[in-house]
């Protein structure tokens, strides 16, 4: 509790003092995790040589991991840390620049296919609510690109005052709401009537 | 012509290094006539001798553009008001006196004000923030309030059918012998929308247990993981099935946004879970989660306070909780009395930010159509000043 409040009162503090020690304790979290790191690679090594041992359905994936894994620290090792030396990719950078990236390349650009099936379902106007997400899906979309303001031409407008009233409107609402909920989870945990997140009793 | 009433004074409410130049309006102001700003060191008696840190039009730079408030302003609105800090060809040090003055000029002529001296020093309290300290105080009070008025008395809650819908998911599992999937967001356990995911995990942990139904929790953070465990643990203990506690249905996957939704995606096509939960906080990857469970036929149950990725949930799950649902969920499994007086505090404090709004609004058209002042009074009050 005494620390909750004396850092909800160091945002109160213009003080360097004040600016320091939130610094510090920043520092602290940031060394804590970097030790927490440590439990989460032991989960993930523990949990798949379960699999590997048992062969479970699916093991080759986990086999697959450890190679990923112990060979990405074996080239982090070799190459020091460094992506490059006097601008010459080291093992470790082709790892990075010709591995994961196109990886994590794919997986956003995957979300464009899940865009239009997702939408494609919520589109079907199946209900009244259905039907007012479609027509306001449509005019926004028209309002969007060139042509569809070219074929419609007031949609641009129609799309901008959808966007900038009613959605501003209620996503402000929400925000306003999470806001208080967030402040009044804060009161809870810093006084201690809420503590279930730390396994412990009811209240 | 040369700048009246001219004030040099630490610049109040600061965390130092910084000076504030004060002085009225003069009947010469305009665009064609400029202001310069001088500072040198405290020995300096000349004006000569001081450096000419900035130059502006004599129509620019007023109290009343700086973002203050009536109980911290020093000077009328229609002041000039120039904040001399520590940066480009200036360093101004805590603790060192400075000479500081205010220079007009009009064509050829250059008028010099008096030299005044003035020393920066950080300040301990930033009395801007008064207004954000006394609000944040009443709606803390209010909800411990709520809390004691809920313990005697019975609270209405309204119905949220994405928590109505947790026990038919689980049941759902448990008929078709699947496992359930929780995920807890992106952010870590320093975000209330984590924690708040946590508490729901507690709850939905413990009916499981009761069930005797597989949880799988795959995780982006260590520490939130391991405070994960010891909830689920903790479920597993009160629902008098400990022995079913299985340490690694909390188990980390990576920190990396794609690689781990790649994973659990990969978990959802193999193990086919029948309920999949995401609670707390989401980016880009919502969709390619969420998607991927609805492909499965799964019962989805989503609970966010990330509103860019609301519509995304609201599309492809079953149930969406909404914002501040998230953080009601906790309140409404548990029924606890302690937990309703907390949304009751809330819905309390709504209702005051909408009379705010409503009664601002009116002041602010009737300051603006008068031209009085008083209306300020009130406006002041609810502005976001640092």
């Amino acid at each position: 509790m005494i620390t909750g409040l004396l850092f909800a009162g160091q945002y109160y503090v213009p003080h360097p003092a004040s600016e320091q020690l939130l610094t510090s304790v920043t520092k602290w979290l940031q060394i804590i995790g970097g030790f927490a790191l440590v439990l989460g690679v032991t989960s993930l090594f523990h949990q798949h040589a379960v699999k590997i041992r048992r062969k479970e359905a699916g093991w080759g994936y986990s086999l697959v991991l450890y190679a990923g894994m112990l060979g990405t620290i074996a080239v982090g090792f070799w190459a020091n840390g460094k992506e490059s030396v006097d601008g010459a990719m080291t093992a470790f950078g082709w790892v990075y620049s010709f591995m994961m990236v196109p990886l994590q390349g794919t997986m956003f650009a995957i979300l464009a296919f899940f865009i239009a099936s997702a939408a494609y379902r919520s589109f079907r106007a199946r209900s009244r609510e259905a039907a007012v997400l479609l027509i306001a899906a449509i005019i926004v979309m028209m309002g969007r690109v060139p042509l569809g303001e070219y074929l419609i031409p007031l949609s641009g407008d129609v799309s901008q005052w959808i966007l900038n009233v009613l959605n501003a409107s209620v996503r402000r609402a929400i925000l306003i709401g999470v806001s208080l909920g967030a402040i009044a989870l804060s009161f809870k945990i810093i006084f201690g009537v809420e503590r279930s997140y730390l396994g412990g009793g009811k209240e | 012509m040369a700048p009246a009433d001219l004030q040099v004074v630490d610049t109040p409410n600061d965390g130092g290094e910084s000076l504030t130049v004060i002085w009225a309006p003069s009947s010469s102001d305009g665009p064609d006539a400029r202001y310069q700003v001088l500072i040198g060191d405290a020995g300096a008696t000349e004006p000569d001798a001081l450096k000419v840190i900035a130059e502006f039009p004599a129509n620019t730079r007023f109290v009343k553009e700086a973002k203050s408030a009536w109980w911290t302003r020093k000077a009328e609105k229609n002041w000039h008001q120039f904040v001399i800090r520590s940066g480009k060809g200036i360093e101004l040090k805590d603790g060192t006196p400075y000479t500081v003055t205010v220079a007009m000029l009009k064509g050829e002529e250059r008028v010099v004000g008096p030299l005044h001296q003035a020393t920066p020093a950080p300040d301990w309290v930033n009395w801007n923030q008064f207004n954000n300290l006394i609000l944040a105080l009443s709606f803390g009070g209010l909800v411990f309030y709520t809390i004691s008025h809920a313990k005697r008395n019975e609270i209405f809650l309204r119905r949220i059918p994405g928590l109505d819908a947790v026990d038919e998911a689980i049941g759902r599992s448990t008929e078709l012998g699947k496992p359930i999937l929780y995920l807890t967001g992106a952010h870590d356990m320093s975000d209330p929308s984590t924690i708040a995911a946590a508490v729901i995990l507690g709850r939905v942990a413990k009916r499981a247990a009761a069930y005797e139904t597989e949880l799988m929790v795959p995780h982006r953070d260590p520490i939130t993981m391991a405070v994960c465990q010891e909830i689920t643990k903790q479920a597993y203990l009160e629902a008098g099935k400990p022995d079913l506690f299985k340490e690694d249905s909390n188990f980390f996957i990576t920190a990396d946004q794609f690689s781990y939704t790649a994973a659990v995606d990969g978990i959802m096509l193999r193990k086919k879970p029948a309920a999949n939960f995401f609670m707390g906080a989401y980016f880009a990857e919502s969709l390619l989660l969420t998607e991927t469970g609805a492909s499965t036929g799964a019962i989805q149950i989503a609970g966010t306070d990330s509103d860019h990725q609301l519509p995304f949930f609201v599309t492809t799950c079953d149930y969406t909780l909404i914002g501040e649902e998230l953080y009601a969920a906790s309140a409404y499994l548990s029924k606890e009395p302690i937990q309703l007086g907390t949304l009751r505090g809330q819905d309390i404090g709504k209702a005051v930010i909408l009379s705010v709004i409503a009664i601002g609004t009116v002041m602010a058209t009737i300051g603006v159509a008068t031209g009085a002042q008083w209306p300020q009074l009130f406006l002041d009050f609810f502005r976001d000043l640092k």
